[in-house]
């Protein structure tokens, strides 16, 4: 059987500029959390809005697949069988909408729900996202809301056509530590009960290590490495797994230096010959700097 | 310990928005000693960049005091105030709104070495090499820089008046991981180098652990818990301390699963509970607690909380 959500060598780049994201290749089955971590402007978002379908003005896929169970995505698939949540809840919502209208209106629109039964639909979702007085809080505004709450109004509406895959950019970045916690229990719970598939696109390891069942780290418009969050986490292979691991503060490291990764990411029109890593990292061999590393596991001439 | 530098003593900082009166601080009373780092954290609206701009003056303060090395500020007058102000520096989070994108970086230490005296180029040409940039980095504007560099520009033009104590809020956190770590390394070398003493105040537990001397954990306004930092984040004893490090990602899939979500949120600065604000949230909650405002009691070494249910036993 095809995998539920494929995506191969998909490439997106600036039109008539920069290739962004760069022959990205994953898989994601039903029940599973994928994340995709990666540092600002590895592409990580842009893979996401790639998938969906929402590249902005000035961006275009250049070549590769998407498909659901074989099929390439359509139009018709995204909001039904693909829905996503974004990191700032409160860009999201429309502010001159009450929460309620706005997951009844997606019920409305593609189940064709009248809007009693909308209504009631809507109002069984705000309960299963965990917002208490849901029938109370169909009325209310977004601007009545805390933000982790907006966050659970956003998941509702983007679960209200039970679709099969869930993409969530950086849905906790924006919320405080004990909010992010609670809204990390929730698809963790959407993905148990539901057999929901999540792209969970994030910055942050620990997030990873929490929630995630397998791992996808980008680094510069591809993945650099891959594989169930257990493996990657304790044994990377790739350095710059390694590295992002190594760098991160905590109790373990006061009274030492924090290894720290030198150098910054190489912009995208200036990604050097072979392995963009290769002028950061600790491990870096002349035929980094001439030849593409490739593999699917880990890509890196010279792995740990 | 050495002597107290910065001290607040029941500091109250309130301010004015669109839907009232905010009392951010609330009767703070708070010591930093010199040469320490002191970790400020907690989550969004708690007030802890209100307490940092207040121990600057750069807030006004509604009632209670701050003595910065032995001086009462709110006594001095503004000449004094601006005599006193080379010796502490703020250092912001956002590197690209702090910086003057028509101004040369070479104009800006420049004009911020004036303030010593000394804006030579060897002096410019010093600072940048101190904060790890080359010298002809004077010669570019702010935009030219990444954000990581943007960050090492802030805290040197915070250096260039020779500071004795920098209050930097959320220094790293608009940085990516790879970035964090070296600035993070870059600061506590300057620390140590020239002798700072930081209030460093942060959402992220994980750099205050790597960092911080001694941890101040503040919630609706109030420090909640205080001592060093390997006490309060290993033992943590306030009933918020503890949810807060109980909600934090696992570092390790070894761990994982183990979280217990806190229910609710922070309540907003212009609603906040009575008695002590926790209590909706806690599980620990008695009923006096709805009505009094606990105070800091010891519970260990230097270490204490404002919490009657964890300290009386």
């Amino acid at each position: 059987m095809p995998p539920l959500l494929d995506v191969d060598h998909l490439t997106t780049g600036r039109t008539s500029g920069p290739v962004l994201v760069d022959g990205v290749s994953f898989t994601l089955e039903a029940g599973r959390m994928l994340g995709l971590v990666g540092e600002s402007g590895c592409g990580k978002s842009l893979t996401a809005l790639s998938i969906m379908g929402l590249l902005p003005p000035g961006l275009e896929r250049r070549a590769g697949q998407t498909r659901i169970l074989g099929n390439p995505i359509t139009a018709a698939d995204r909001g039904r069988q693909l829905a996503m949540v974004f990191q700032e809840p409160a860009a999201a919502l429309n502010p001159v909408l009450t929460i309620g209208a706005q997951i009844s209106e997606t019920l409305q629109v593609h189940l064709k729900l009248d809007r009693r039964a909308a209504r009631d639909r809507a109002i069984s979702l705000m309960r299963a996202v965990g917002i208490a007085d849901a029938a109370e809080r169909f009325d209310a505004w977004p601007h009545q809301l805390s933000g982790g709450m907006r966050q659970r109004v956003l998941i509702a509406a983007a679960i209200a056509c039970d679709p099969r895959i869930l993409i969530a950019d950086e849905p906790t970045t924006a919320l405080d530590v004990t909010v992010q916690a609670q809204i990390l229990a929730l698809l963790t719970e959407l993905k148990r009960d539901r057999g929901l598939a999540v792209l969970l696109i994030t910055h942050d390891l620990g997030v990873v290590a929490e929630a995630c069942d397998d791992v996808a780290v980008m680094y510069a418009g591809r993945i650099v490495e891959r594989g169930p969050v257990d493996q990657i986490l304790l044994r990377p292979r790739h350095p710059y797994t390694a590295a992002l691991l190594a760098a991160r503060p905590g109790l373990s490291t006061r009274g030492h230096p924090l290894e720290a990764i030198a150098g910054t990411v190489p912009a995208p029109d200036q990604r050097p010959h072979g392995c963009s890593f290769a002028e950061r990292c600790g491990r870096q061999q002349p035929d980094c700097l001439t030849t593409d590393p490739r593999g699917d596991a880990f890509a890196c001439h010279h792995p740990l | 310990m050495s002597a107290p530098f910065v001290e607040a003593t029941n500091l109250t900082v309130g301010y004015d928005s669109d839907a009232g009166r905010v009392r951010a601080v609330d009767g703070v009373s708070l010591t930093i000693y010199r040469g320490e780092t002191l970790g400020l954290v907690g989550e969004s609206g708690c007030g802890k960049s209100s307490l940092g701009r207040a121990l600057l003056q750069l807030l006004p303060i509604e009632s209670g005091s701050v003595h910065f090395d032995g001086t009462p500020l709110q006594t001095l007058s503004r000449r004094q105030l601006k005599a006193l102000r080379p010796r502490m520096q703020p250092v912001f989070q956002d590197p690209i709104a702090a910086l003057d994108p028509r101004m040369g970086v070479g104009d800006m230490l420049g004009e911020a070495l004036a303030v010593r005296g000394d804006a030579s180029p060897s002096r410019i040409a010093a600072l940048l090499e101190l904060i790890g940039l080359p010298p002809d980095a004077a010669s570019r504007r702010p935009h030219a820089f990444s954000a990581g560099q943007r960050q090492r520009l802030c805290i040197a033009r915070a250096l260039a008046v020779e500071p004795e104590f920098l209050v930097l809020d959320e220094p790293v956190s608009a940085l990516d991981a790879s970035v964090q770590a070296q600035i993070v390394n870059l600061l506590v070398d300057l620390q140590r180098t020239r002798k700072l003493t930081y209030l460093f105040i942060s959402h992220d537990l994980g750099v205050v652990a790597h960092l911080a001397t001694r941890v101040a954990v503040m919630y609706a306004g109030r420090i909640v818990e205080l001592g060093p930092t390997e006490a309060v984040l290993s033992r943590p004893m306030h009933p918020y301390t503890r949810a807060l490090i109980a909600s934090l990602p696992a570092r390790s899939p070894v761990n994982r699963g183990q979280r217990v979500p806190l229910p609710g949120e922070p309540p907003s600065p212009l609603r906040r509970p009575p008695g002590c604000a926790f209590h909706p949230r806690c599980p620990l909650a008695i009923p006096s607690c709805r009505t009094d405002v606990p105070a800091l009691e010891s519970v260990g070494f230097d270490h204490s909380a404002a919490c009657p249910v964890v300290s009386s036993k």
